[in-house]
């Protein structure tokens, strides 16, 4: 039990700590909210505002727990006090007494079962792997661990720096129990919001949509950050229709700061500000309010965008990165990353996303619950302007997830659509408490698995003795997480500080190991590329480049045409009179684009590549220049066929000029040595990885475990479909 | 409505109570049919997962749900399987009963509305039987009744009667997919009136509730919906006729049916489609309006459906709605003639209906009355010892069904299929009795067309 006292110590200290932060906040501001409010603002907006503290200090690698502990019991008396000297609080507008217990009754009942989820071992796909792993890493260095890349180490962590305050105390189920928090707030707040703006029916009934489903429910009880970002995109919006209604400056102020939180949460966050923007223009908010909002939020955005502006050359990273070119994501993966979340798999017609996305769930990750079904039917709240409002919210916030098909991405429209919903169907009598009964039927967890996919992310049981750690928490996880059976092996032979390839993603919260994921980081990138090289793309095609002997300073050779594949070159020779120019330590090679990897096409092994890493296009070019003037009359690139480039070779003038000299190739199959597995893993070795984690069903992983010697790799140990080797 | 109690009114009810008791004796003594057994062996008995995973034609929802708690309740019985149907039943009587006073006074007229929407051979099969059309009509014909209330009224009380008419129109659709149609015809029917005009939120008085009533039970069922199990059915409306004339008029042997008399009835059919609507359009009437608007409206609504979906027409039992549709438009006829030898001709035209009732069988399934004697049979022959059953198709699913209910759990699950390998016992129907001398099998126990052999 103790060990249930430090995690409900760590998250009820962080939720503490974010109150008071708030509610000082919105006192020095001068802002006063109703009873039922303040309490659900204050943790929205003080958990902004901690996170951006915490932020800082880990810049400066200050984030310990003896900061966290007395700054944070300091700010939590400082709240205590503030809120002392207040005069006693308004009561917001009464709510229908039977929809109090409708609500009670079924809030409570959910209540209970996420709380048990979230209090017991952390084993969420994305909260055991990157949320928790970043937060494991940074309170591993108080701070960010600058030499760790990986993409998501790249992303915004507004929500993992409030995770590092309660991890602190409480380890990994503190943090789910933070995200826990604005599960609960969520639904509060709406109703908040319908007790205010006269809307209370609908606003209980939106708040029991949303609370209960399931997708929702099973991403609140993780460590994850949607539900963070889906309270403070509401927040911002419930801000903004009390300063419609007040015109107080500072609450533009505290809704600009919210969207900064928001963004700092999560990227998809950003539409938070233009719509805040918008909607506070249009409404008639002053120069000097639009300035305001733009200034809180960009304040704390900031520490985010700066970061990676100075860490890794791209303020957005890991996306724009064509625009923001950088050595630590190529461009071409953010592509495919992006292209593989925007698209459903195994959908046969599109009939099917909609019960997907309600229903099914095994190809969205989740369901909302069969009632969005009726989402449509909120156009009925077109009807009034409270209506109108929420609508327009529920399809700017919605548009994320457009580029992501994962239903999680939609949680932070679901206020918006339910409480729009409930607008539109509050005059019927009856039709909201029976379908808020129905949706409190079909989502408790033992119903909803009747019928949802069987695959279905979701909340399947309560969980209660392992959440009060009546169950051992070890067997727990690894029941749930097979991949830790091999933890006390790696760590006992992996020397600290070292790194481990895999192809896939690992519980990295529980690893005290960093591992480097094929899609993650342009490290993974190159290792997976290198690994494959053997088996499938040996670059076996050879491309002469035959033309009269010239004096050149330089050759290059320049792709022409466009297309989506990559353009690779294994290697690229210079010839004269039949032999090899010798490769000489003088030469300056580069490349465009992914100059920072033009060595690869002279390095000769045949298990490395220089690539694009991005689309063809006209321009891409692989680049020597000699330092001198030497004679070639032939260019060859050996490389696996990339038959839509259309590739042209130039050589550079003693006048600095590049000069085209043929597009004319022959091309032929070249017979290479043997090898090339051995060729690949000792690649691998001098990018600093010694040790493999495959999978069985990884690309390699048939050819690994048959020919361990031709690849030089030693296995380790097997378990839960996955082996370990060591590079020899 | 007339106040008070003739004899006639009381005729009336003392005709409802003796049908329900008939229908209690048929719930509780006649055999499972086919598909109550596919019912049960698919949807009511197995576990709401199992259930869930694909829902064909034969789920009729509502009932299946109500089904599973009364056979939770009251143990595995044919009564109990059947409970939810004889409510229905009762629900059904009572709106007939209402709406028959309400529209027709407590004349003789009135008492031959009572006996022709009651009577009906085919109707009442179905107000036993553990399916859904029992409820869906009985739903159905309550909508019409709060809407006639709702409309008849002076000072309608705002939205309250239409909100219950939507939810049973909603209700409806829950007991039985094929009640879309007249259910939609009659709500668009409704909200085309001119007196409906007076309460002006007839989306959200009527329709909002029937929509989600619907969505309500059926939105977790359809989720996995085998498609080809709705093709079932006629390929033209004569056929649809056709079917439900022979078992309406000649229910002991529907198959030799005169042709005459379907053409008769065709016809007649025909010329009251069209006689009900120029009646509510000359004379008016809300009932009137509202028959006339769904019988037309239906008639579109399966030609769009049959034509643009390629839904096939109802046959026999999911038509089952057109019975008190067209009777009730015939009734207004005779209300609209209004003479009283005519009101009492037509008293005895339900004797045509009533010379037809069968306590022993249902007319679908005649020969399956007493297929539970087939499971006794054999197990009073195998004396407890395991058994693997090969049956014809249809007695497959009464067997299996009466497996569960004789909790025969060592018997083997009953194949279809007798011919298609050996087995300990062969139950076989007409189609396979040529299995017994092909294979020279010994014949146990044989009642009619069915046969046990081994």
């Amino acid at each position: 039990m103790g060990e249930v006292l430090h995690i409900l110590f760590g998250a009820a200290f962080t939720v503490a700590a974010s109150i008071a932060l708030g509610t000082i906040l919105m006192r020095c501001l001068g802002l006063i909210w109703h009873r039922g409010e303040v309490a659900l603002l204050g943790f929205v907006v003080g958990s902004g505002c901690l996170s951006f503290l915490i932020s800082l200090l880990s810049l400066v690698h200050l984030a310990r727990r003896g900061i966290f502990l007395w700054g944070g019991l300091a700010l939590i008396g400082w709240g205590v006090w503030e809120e002392r000297r207040e005069a006693p609080r308004k009561r917001l507008p009464p709510a229908p007494a039977a929809w109090i217990i409708l609500f009670s009754v079924v809030f409570t009942a959910f209540f209970f079962c996420y709380f048990f989820n979230a209090l017991a071992p952390e084993v969420s796909p994305d909260g055991s792997g990157y949320h928790l792993g970043n937060v494991a890493r940074m309170w591993k260095h108080h701070g960010f661990d600058w030499d760790y890349h990986s993409m998501y180490a790249y992303l915004s962590q507004g929500t993992e720096m409030l995770f590092l305050v309660a991890f602190a105390f409480g380890r990994h189920s503190a943090a789910a129990l933070t995200h826990f928090a604005f599960l609960i707030t969520l639904p509060l707040l709406m109703v908040a919001y319908g007790r205010r703006f006269d809307c209370a029916r609908a606003g209980m009934f939106g708040a029991l949509l949303v609370f209960l489903s399931p997708v929702a429910g099973m991403d609140g009880v993780a460590a994850y950050n949607d539900l963070a970002v889906a309270t403070l995109i509401f927040a911002v919006f419930y801000l903004l229709q009390v300063w419609d209604e007040f015109k107080a400056i500072n609450i533009l102020l505290i809704s600009g700061l919210l969207c900064g939180a928001a963004f700092a949460v999560k990227y998809t966050a950003f539409v938070a500000f233009p719509f805040a923007l918008v909607f506070a223009g249009w409404r008639g908010a002053r120069l000097r309010g639009l300035i305001l909002l733009t200034l809180s939020a960009g304040i704390v955005a900031a520490p985010w965008i700066l970061r990676n502006w100075i860490w890794l050359g791209n303020p957005f990273a890991p996306f724009l990165n064509a625009w923001f070119p950088n050595p630590y994501y190529h461009a071409g993966m953010e592509k495919i990353y992006v292209d593989s979340l925007s698209h459903y798999d195994g959908l046969k017609h599109a009939w099917e996303i909609p019960l997907q996305l309600t229903m099914r769930g095994s190809l969205v990750q989740g369901v909302v619950g069969p009632v969005f079904l009726l989402a449509p039917l909120a156009l009925l709240a077109l009807r009034e302007q409270l209506g109108r409002r929420l609508l327009a919210a529920a399809v700017v916030f919605a548009v994320p997830a457009y580029f992501n098909v994962g239903a999680r991405f939609l949680i932070p429209a679901l206020p918006f659509g339910a409480l729009a919903l409930g607008v539109g169907l509050s005059r019927s009598p009856g039709v909201l408490p029976a379908l808020a009964l129905f949706h409190a039927i079909v989502c408790w967890p033992a119903v909803l698995s009747t019928y949802c996919d069987h695959w279905t992310w979701r909340v399947a049981s309560i969980p209660m003795r392992a959440a009060l750690r009546l169950e051992p928490e070890w067997p727990y996880i690894v029941a749930r997480l097979g991949d830790l059976k091999l933890k006390a092996l790696i760590e006992q032979v992996v020397p600290a500080g070292e790194k481990i390839f895999s192809f896939a993603g690992r519980p990295e919260a529980y690893l005290d190991r960093d591992i480097v994921v094929q899609y993650e980081s342009t490290l993974g990138n190159r290792i997976q590329d290198v690994l494959t090289s053997p088996l499938a793309h040996l670059p076996k095609h050879l491309q002469a480049f035959q033309f009269l002997p010239v004096p050149a300073r330089g050759v290059r050779v320049r792709n022409l045409a466009s297309a989506a594949n990559f353009w690779t070159v294994a290697e690229m020779r210079i010839r004269f009179q039949g032999r090899e120019l010798p490769r000489m330590p003088a030469w300056r090679l580069s490349a465009w684009p992914n100059g920072w990897e033009a060595p690869l096409a002279f390095d000769n092994s045949y298990a490395s590549r220089w690539s694009t890493w991005q689309a063809m296009s006209p321009g891409a070019r692989l680049q020597i220049e000699f330092g001198r003037s030497e004679m070639v009359d032939s260019v060859w690139l050996e490389c696996d066929p990339a038959w839509e480039a259309k590739v042209q070779v130039e050589v550079l003038t003693d006048r600095g000029r590049w000069v085209a000299i043929t597009d004319t190739a022959e091309h032929s199959t070249v017979e290479l040595p043997t090898g090339i597995r051995r060729a690949a893993t000792r690649d691998v070795k001098d990018l600093g990885i010694r040790f493999l984690w495959i999978n069985d069903s990884d690309f390699c992983a048939t050819d690994m475990k048959n020919y361990p010697r031709f690849w030089g790799i030693t296995q380790l140990a097997e378990a839960n479909g996955t082996r370990f080797y060591r590079i020899d | 409505m007339e106040p008070g109690s003739t004899a006639l009114i009381r005729a009336a009810r003392v005709l409802l109570l003796v049908l329900f008791a008939f229908n209690l004796y048929r719930a509780a003594m006649l055999s499972v049919t086919p598909p109550e057994a596919v019912t049960y062996n698919r949807f009511v008995g197995p576990s709401l997962q199992d259930a869930a995973a694909l829902t064909s034609a034969n789920n009729h929802v509502l009932n299946t749900m109500l089904a599973r708690i009364s056979t939770s309740i009251f143990h595995l019985t044919d009564l109990a399987l059947r409970l939810p149907s004889l409510l229905g039943g009762l629900l059904y009587f009572w709106a007939v009963f209402r709406l028959a006073r309400r529209a027709f006074g407590g004349g003789p007229l009135f008492l031959a509305a009572v006996a022709l929407l009651s009577l009906n051979p085919l109707v009442l099969d179905y107000l036993s039987m553990a399916r859904g059309y029992g409820f869906a009509l009985a739903f159905w014909l309550w909508a019409l009744q709060l809407m006639v209330e709702h409309l008849d009224s002076d000072q309608p009380v705002r939205g309250a009667k239409l909100n219950l008419a939507g939810v049973c129109l909603g209700l409806s659709i829950s007991s039985n997919l094929a009640f879309m149609v007249p259910a939609g015809a009659l709500a668009a029917t409704f909200s085309l009136l001119p007196e409906s005009r007076r309460s002006a939120r007839r989306f959200q008085d009527l329709w909002l509730p029937a929509f989600i009533t619907a969505f309500v039970f059926l939105v977790v069922p359809l989720n996995h919906l085998d498609t080809p199990s709705f093709r079932w059915g006629a390929t033209s409306l004569r056929q649809t006729l056709n079917s439900l004339t022979a078992l309406s008029l000649n229910h002991g042997n529907p198959a030799g049916t005169p042709p005459f008399l379907a053409g008769v009835v065709r016809v007649g059919v025909g010329a009251l489609a069209v006689a009900i609507l120029f009646l509510a359009v000359r004379r008016g009437g809300n009932l009137r309006y509202l028959l006339a608007g769904t019988v037309w409206g239906g008639l579109v609504g399966l030609q769009l459906a049959h034509r643009i979906l390629g839904v096939p027409f109802p046959v026999a039992r999911s038509g089952l709605y057109m019975i008190p549709l067209l009777t009730l438009g015939a009734l207004c006829l005779v209300q609209w003639i209004n003479r009283r030898p005519a009101e009492w001709a037509v008293l005895l035209v339900s004797a045509v209906y009533l010379l037809q009732l069968n306590v022993n069988r249902y007319g679908e399934w005649r020969e399956y009355a007493r297929a539970r004697d087939v499971v006794k049979a054999i197990r009073q022959d195998a004396h407890g010892r395991p058994v693997r059953v090969g049956a014809s198709m249809g007695l497959d699913q009464v067997l299996n069904y009466y497996r569960a209910r004789y909790a025969l759990g060592a018997w083997a699950p009953v194949e279809s299929g007798p011919g298609s390998r050996s087995f300990d016992y062969y139950a076989l129907n007409q189609a396979d009795a040529g299995l017994v001398a092909e294979r020279r099998l010994q014949v146990i126990w044989r009642n009619g067309d069915l046969i046990v052999a081994r």
